[in-house]
């Protein structure tokens, strides 16, 4: 055991006393410093926050845009800063060091982009506490038989990466989400054929010819029934051309039941750079900050993404979903994803952020995600007109969340008023997701199918006045059904209590599916009844 | 990414490293504190003069 003797700056011995090096010193002078590294923070916020009252009171509201931006930029660094130094101390106070994986050279340009560090002892508790023992049974199988023999780092995402970095939330994955270089994958993209399903019209695909890498592991795994139903697909920008990335499929056999993976094999530095696209790092997460945190699933060691990389997954999840949230978005992609609310929701929920007034940096956020793209544009638009808009709503009333939580009798079993908060906010984004992405489906259906009618009718070579009359009432019905599903909507909205900032989770979806989504559906079939009535 | 233990010497080390990042940190993080605050207080200051003049204006013309 190894003693030091207290010395001052001086180096001159303080007192008669030694000091016992340990782990426990190590423990606790990084509980020390990361304590203080937090009030720091939390202190230096406050005094700038009643400095920021004092300037914003004197001021307009045009005035104070001038120096908004920048406070908030440089307050966005300072949090980083803050909540990447408690991760640098904790680093420190890890048993072991991460070794690199051996297999690439950790100097290679790309291989710096990716940070592997140990996971925290919060994270770790998190993780064992609240993943299931059959999800962590299922993430030590395929991580240990196969990813973690993989060339090049992979790292777990979705909700087995989220639950850990958040305090509170009741969410239990079902299912488990994996990212990896495509170089680790072993096939070939020319050996994947596509061909018709006996029994279908839907295209399944083959593997004719695979080589050592991820996929020869999960076939091995699946010979000897640890594994079934594998199978790959390649990948399509909104589900048009291939963009050279690869998903396998399977289910994993766990003591009680089978847990879904999906996992995707991504384009790497090598091939986004001979797109002409910028650095890529050594994976693909579509993150800048490529960092992953490293745990222990039942004794294997398992990559998942950190906060950041989480919260940067998020956003441009936001980008993507919420800036198609429209009727146009339906057509172009096939559907919408209703999950958009559910990402907003995730990352106001992450660990370093203040639930309460983290809208406004999220959207500020999304304005700096490099580089910008149409669709970011768009939905940076489209959240802050909507938080605008929702700024101007009534700061009494019921609260659309409590109102949620009342209509479908949900209560929530704690005693702390953050928590409830919390887990009613999540629970009413998921009652509304659920509820949005139903009506959206059945409108468009339903929309898809008068479509198909009128426009037989305009074709129909008998067409006679009773067919037309017939025709024009089924429009008239629908417009009527969407009406109320519009109203339907719109006393929701006589809910929101504005006061209640976590209330825009919920509301963020209403305004955009009855002006974007519902609004136009019931004008293109006004506008074919106004056609018919004139034939 | 096999565990080890770490030695006495490896703790001592790994003290000095969270004391310099620390340090670090103060460094960083007075800067950007600094730079949050001298904006504020030109802001208000500059709000502060706004206002006196606009007072200083409507005295004038109350008294004119």
């Amino acid at each position: 055991m190894a003693i030091e003797k207290k010395i001052d700056k001086n180096n001159e011995l303080l007192d008669s006393s030694e000091t016992e090096i340990n782990q426990a010193v190590l423990e606790s002078q990084t509980e020390n410093k990361k304590n203080e590294v937090e009030h720091n923070y939390q202190h230096g916020y406050e005094i700038l926050h009643d400095l920021a009252q004092k300037a914003f009171t004197l001021s307009t509201s045009e005035e104070t845009s001038t120096i908004k931006p920048e406070i908030n930029n440089l307050e966005k660094e300072a949090k980083e800063l803050s909540t990447e130094t408690k991760e640098k101390i904790e680093q420190e106070s890890s048993e072991s060091a991460i070794e690199h994986l051996p297999n690439y050279n950790p100097e290679s340009a790309e291989a710096k982009l990716v940070e592997l560090f140990p996971a925290s002892e919060k994270i770790q508790k998190r993780f064992n506490e609240k993943i299931s023992p059959e999800m962590k049974e299922a993430i030590a199988i395929v991580c240990g038989q196969v990813f973690n023999k993989g060339k090049y780092p992979y790292t777990l995402i979705g909700s087995n990466c989220y639950i850990p970095h958040t305090e509170h939330s009741e969410k239990i994955p079902d299912d488990l989400d994996v990212i990896f270089g495509i170089k680790d994958l072993g096939i070939d993209l020319k050996d994947i054929v596509e061909e018709k399903n006996p029994d279908g019209e839907k295209n399944i695909s083959r593997v004719t010819k695979y080589t050592d890498g991820a996929y020869a592991e999960l076939v091995k795994l699946q010979e000897q029934g640890i594994i079934k139903d594998l199978g790959v697909e390649e990948l399509r920008k909104f589900g048009h051309e291939k963009n050279g990335c690869v998903k396998i499929r399977c289910l994993i056999k766990t003591a009680n039941e089978w847990k879904e993976m999906e996992a995707f094999a991504q384009n790497m530095n090598d091939e986004v750079i001979n797109q002409g696209k910028n650095k890529n790092g050594i994976i693909n997460l579509g993150v800048e900050k490529q960092r992953l945190e490293v745990i222990d699933a039942n004794g294997v060691k398992v990559n998942i993404g950190s906060e950041k990389t989480a919260e940067e997954l998020y956003l441009k999840n936001t980008i993507n979903e919420f800036g198609l949230y429209n009727l146009n978005g339906w057509e172009n992609k096939g559907a919408v994803s209703a999950k958009a609310l559910q990402r907003i929701f995730n990352i106001i929920n992450l660990d370093s952020q203040r639930f309460e007034d983290s809208i406004d940096q999220m959207i500020e956020n999304i304005g700096q995600i490099d580089p910008p793209t149409e669709e970011s544009k768009i939905a940076q638009k489209t959240l802050k007109n909507l938080w605008d808009q929702f700024k101007t709503l009534p700061t009494e009333g019921p609260g659309l969340v409590k109102h949620l939580m009342e209509v479908n009798q949900i209560e929530i079993d704690t005693d702390n008023p953050r928590e409830r908060k919390i887990l009613s906010t999540e629970k009413a984004v998921d009652i509304i997701t659920t509820e949005t992405k139903k009506d959206m489906a059945d409108i468009f259906d339903r929309y898809q199918e008068l479509e198909k009618k009128y426009q037989e009718y305009l074709n129909d070579p008998e067409k006679s006045p009773e067919k037309n009359q017939a025709t024009i009432e089924i429009i008239d019905q629908e417009i009527q059904t969407l009406l109320s599903i519009g109203s339907k909507y719109k006393k929701y909205l006589n809910n929101t209590n504005s006061a209640d900032k976590n209330d825009f989770c919920v509301y963020a979806a209403m305004p955009q599916l009855r002006n974007q989504f519902i609004l136009p559906v019931i004008t293109r079939l006004a506008n074919n009844r106004k056609n018919l009535e004139k034939i | 990414m096999a565990a080890a233990k770490l030695t006495p010497a490896e703790i001592k080390s790994r003290l000095e490293n969270i004391d310099a990042i620390y340090q670090n940190y103060i460094k960083k993080i007075e800067n950007i504190r600094n730079k949050e605050r001298d904006i504020l207080s030109n802001f208000i200051k500059k709000m502060e003069n706004k206002k006196l003049t606009e007072i200083r204006r409507s005295i004038q013309s109350e008294y004119k």
